[in-house]
């Protein structure tokens, strides 16, 4: 069931009220039971893999907090188990299929048909998410960051918790955990907490609802027939791609930290106002943040990071961006796009003392709004760029795509009526400009303010939070794309 | 601390509701082919309606209200809709008998003919969202969806609230006399469900074969006109199932009309065909018909006359003209006078008639002139004349309550009137050496014909342009835009 779905809103309200007035004592067995419920609905039979994960995890905590930090071996051998069996089930519900292509595509060169049958299953929603989620409590464990969790319970409730369950954030034990372990002792009844994670949940579904599935549909008119248009309707497509990721992704997780929050939980921020930063390294720091300080955490710094000169340094960053773009899909283009970014990088970092003789030799002002707007655009372009690769069926097409952007100029698009006919009349296209401009407000606060809307809307008049939030509530109800005549969109990052 | 975060709250959320709730107002669907009958029906007063209607277009187009009232002071009411099959007449009578004791029910029985399990959405949409929420609504909306649709019409939001694409002035017309409905059709607010039709197109008549063969009726829409037959024995209430004359009726119709009257009389209640009886009414299939299911506004008025006879001479139905808690009643009668009258207009051709026509004092007749038409043609120099212009030349005028209430002089003009329905402004531009006249509705120019004598008439009593005439100067001929049924 998605967030933005009838069946979510009658599962929640219930889940929460009652959650709210059962027993503290068995209040994680209900969100657990939820949990699981929750994640049936999309495929029942797949409960078996995350609770096939969770085990795993679990038992590997067990056997190393009963084994002795000096017996290493034996550790690490728990410990790559751990892994392997995990990624086991991520490589083959995942890449599976991928592989097979890879190989008979390898194979088709020298006129081998090497196999000719694929894997007949769906891949499992949230498998990246739980299993990263999982493998990072066990690496946890293993460095001695945190105790391992002997209550089972509430260690699938961990692994399970719905809100980011099937697309993040994902996780860290010693925030996560942590707060499980003190359920019980966590104030329910606190009525700032409570509207504020409604008020994030509300905010949310706005992007989804008004601007991520609004966009989309003029996404996907010229990306589903790019042969069709010219230089400006790709550049708009490409351009509104990079806003329906944004939105679809951040309202998910924004969605996901509001309704953790409600029931008193303190999920991590996922995404920090991206298309506002300065630089690729920037952007990082604020694009799907929990990912990313996974990577670090768990794959570039145990690979070296930059401890061990420049050049592992850069192989390091490569590493971790082309896994970054297999971790969000099987595809060539996935993995091109994270190596876009990996080399993104590593030139901005090569480059830098470059940069730096330029700006001196030039005398470019450096601390005025100007230059921060230029690197703003800049970073925001290499960003809207590579999600041409992201988006795009395949590498060939994502190719032939950006070709057709240089080839096939047509700026006479921005003066006649054409505008009109990408998907979206002019009502519409009147909408997106509308919720596009608060949305730019709303993440201009977060910029300058650096604190979310709901804690922004505390720190007003009670006449301006109620008419901002009452507005926004409208405009979901009214210009959210639902209802029976709607093709209900999935979250884009479900896929994964 | 408690108590004040309590009222917030409880506030803030009157607020939204409140907002919401007038949102949902504008953006909800207003069909006039079943929405609109039900939603004016629960504004009657209690046990006011002696004749109930229920049935299809057949019924609340063909079935003319205003007639039953003027030639024989019947208080009657048509909760129809769109194809409205018994299921949904079942649950509008259902829902009717909670508030109204008619003397008299009468079943158009077309859809008895029908083979639909279900209908489409909209006609589904038509026939339940008028429906206030109770238990019948749920069961209504239950019986017209398949199981896994279900979902989608409970959701009513779910439906409409895309609807802010087409939102026409009549979404913002809450409490005038005049209503327009989602397709931006004006009707009168205290109408007892007619959807009035002008427009006239000569139809064959049909061959007015007596077939003796039954046939099944289609198993659903049989359980329901028997519930509907029980549920009025139970309340002692007397049913006419009624066959309104249409065109396109065939054989196999009339096999299933034939097993319904077999029904209808296990239930003692009667059954009258009146596709037999098209001569005997009195039925012009020449006029009376704008397509070849449904009457005009003069084709109803015929059929009713004979309906309302048949009503008078074997039910006991009381004369309810002079009771002043009919007044409603009368007021629609009138309504419905002045609509045909109305579609008189489209009719004429000859430029005598027409100028005595627009001589109505009900009428505001726009006028534009060029001078090409006026300087030499003598008719329409008469017909202006006629019509109070002197000595015309090119220009523009406004005729109101039967006198010229302004004109252009020389040089460029201009008048702007904003009338309930729409914006209608005489403009005279003075454009490459030459005066433009227009006549302009809701921002757009409206010309019947280049060379000649333009007319917007706009009628007070109906509150919206009715005609849109074009005279042309080279040989006189009249031609009518009716906007009547146009919208």
């Amino acid at each position: 069931m998605q967030f933005n779905s009838l069946d979510f809103m009658i599962f929640f309200p219930i889940v929460v009220g009652l959650y709210f007035i059962i027993p503290r004592k068995i209040k994680m067995y209900w969100l657990l039971v939820a949990s699981y419920y929750f994640y049936m609905s999309w495929n029942a039979k797949y409960l078996l893999l995350i609770v096939a994960s969770t085990i795993i995890t679990f038992s590997s905590g067990v056997v190393l907090s009963k084994t002795a930090s000096n017996e290493l071996t034996k550790r690490k051998l728990v410990m790559v188990v751990s892994i392997i069996s995990n990624l086991s089930l991520l490589a083959l519900f995942k890449y599976g299929n991928f592989a097979i292509d890879i190989l008979n595509k390898a194979f088709a060169v020298a006129g081998i048909s090497l196999i000719d049958k694929r894997f007949d299953f769906l891949l499992p929603v949230g498998i990246s998410f739980y299993t990263f989620q999982a493998l990072g409590y066990m690496i946890d464990v293993y460095r001695g960051e945190i105790k391992a969790e002997r209550n089972i319970v509430r260690y699938a409730l961990f692994v399970s918790f719905f809100p980011q369950l099937v697309a993040g954030p994902i996780e860290r034990s010693k925030n996560l955990l942590n707060q499980m372990r003190h359920i019980e002792e966590i104030k329910l009844w606190d009525v700032q907490r409570v509207t504020s994670g409604a008020i994030l949940m509300v905010w949310g579904l706005f992007m989804k609802m008004v601007v991520a599935d609004r966009v989309s549909i003029l996404v996907d008119t010229i990306f589903g027939n790019y042969v069709m248009y010219g230089s400006v309707e790709l550049i708009l497509a490409a351009l509104g791609f990079t806003i329906q990721i944004y939105c679809d992704f951040a309202s998910y997780s924004m969605i996901a930290i509001g309704a953790a929050k409600i029931m008193g939980f303190n999920l991590m921020e996922n995404f920090n106002t991206p298309y506002f930063s300065r630089s690729i390294r920037e952007f990082w720091g604020r694009w799907h943040i929990s990912l990313s300080t996974w990577f670090r955490d768990y794959l570039y710094i145990p690979l070296g990071g930059n401890r061990k000169g420049i050049k592992r340094k850069y192989i390091n960053i490569m590493i971790v961006f082309l896994v970054s773009g297999l971790w969000h899909g099987a595809g060539l283009s996935f993995v091109v796009w994270g190596g876009i970014h990996g080399l993104y990088l590593v030139l901005g970092d090569a480059l830098k003392p470059c940069k730096s003789e330029l700006v001196q030799k030039f005398r470019i002002k450096t601390d005025c709004f100007s230059w921060r707007l230029l690197q703003t655009l800049i970073t925001f372009t290499l960003v809207a760029f590579a999600w041409i690769f992201f988006r795009a069926d395949s590498l060939f097409h994502a190719l032939r795509y950006i070709k057709r952007i240089v080839v096939h100029p047509t700026p006479w698009v921005l003066f006649n009526d054409s505008l009109y006919n990408l998907g979206l009349d002019r009502t519409e296209l009147a909408v997106l400009a509308i919720s596009l401009l608060i949305l730019f407000l709303v993440d201009i606060v977060r910029f300058k303010e650096g604190v979310t809307i709901d804690a922004f809307l505390f720190t007003q008049n009670a006449w301006f939070e109620w008419a901002v939030i009452i507005i926004i509530v409208v405009m979901i109800f009214v210009f959210g794309e639902y209802g029976p005549t709607f093709d209900a969109k999935q979250f884009i990052y479900f896929q994964f | 601390m408690m108590k004040t975060t309590a009222l917030r709250i409880i506030i803030f959320y009157i607020i939204l509701l409140f907002i919401l709730s007038n949102v949902s107002h504008v953006l909800c669907f207003k069909y006039s082919e079943g929405i609109t009958q039900i939603r004016t029906f629960y504004q009657l007063e209690d046990n006011t309606v002696d004749v109930l209607i229920l049935g299809s277009s057949h019924a609340f187009v063909n079935i003319n209200n205003g007639t039953l009232w003027d030639e024989y002071g019947i208080a009657s009411y048509t909760l129809g809709g769109a194809v409205q099959p018994m299921w949904n007449s079942y649950y509008c009578l259902k829902e009717a008998l909670k508030t109204q004791t008619p003397a008299l029910i009468i079943l158009e029985g077309y859809d008895l003919a029908l083979d639909y399990e279900y209908l489409d959405d909209t006609k589904t949409i038509m026939n339940t969202y008028g429906l206030k929420w109770s238990l019948d609504k749920v069961a209504a909306i239950k019986e017209s969806v398949p199981k896994d649709r279900r979902s989608d019409f409970f959701l009513t939001y779910g439906q409409y609230h895309s609807r802010y694409r087409n939102l026409n002035r009549g979404d913002f017309l809450w409490y005038d006399d005049i209503q327009v409905d989602t397709s931006g059709k004006p009707y009168f607010r205290k109408y007892k469900g007619q959807y009035l039709f002008c427009e006239s197109n000569p139809q064959i008549q049909p061959t007015a074969e007596i077939v003796l063969e039954k046939a099944d009726i289609m198993e659903k829409e049989e359980k329901f006109y028997r519930m509907i037959l029980d549920l009025a024995r139970e309340r002692e209430i007397p049913v006419l199932v009624t066959i309104v004359p249409y065109v396109s009726i065939d054989r196999t119709a009339q096999q299933r009309f034939n097993k319904a009257t077999d029904i209808a009389k296990e239930y003692e209640a009667d059954f009258l065909n009146c596709s037999l009886y098209v001569q005997e009414i009195g039925m012009d299939f020449n006029t009376d018909y704008r397509d070849t299911e449904h009457m005009n506004c003069d084709g109803s008025r015929r059929f009713s006359s004979y309906l309302g006879k048949y009503i008078k001479s074997h039910y006991t139905v009381c004369d309810r003209r002079g009771d002043l808690k009919y007044e409603s009643w009368q007021e629609n009668a009138d309504y419905t006078r002045q609509y045909l009258h109305a579609s008189k207009l489209l009719q004429i051709k000859e430029l005598e008639k027409l100028s005595v026509a627009l001589a109505d004092s009900n009428y505001k007749v726009f006028i534009a002139v060029e001078s090409q038409s006026a300087a030499s043609n003598p008719s329409i120099n008469s017909f202006l004349n006629e019509l109070g212009i002197k000595n015309a030349e090119s220009g523009i005028w406004l005729k109101e309550a039967n006198r010229i209430a302004w004109q252009s002089g020389e040089g460029e003009a201009l008048l702007y009137t904003r009338e309930k329905m729409h914006d209608i402004c005489l403009r005279r531009d003075y454009v490459c050496d030459i005066y433009v006249n227009q006549i302009i509705i809701d921002n757009w120019p409206r010309k019947v014909v280049d060379d000649g004598v333009n007319i917007v008439v706009y009628d007070e009593k109906l509150e919206t342009v009715i005609d849109r005439i074009g005279i042309n100067a080279i040989d006189n001929s009249v031609v009518h835009f009716g906007e009547l049924d146009v919208f």
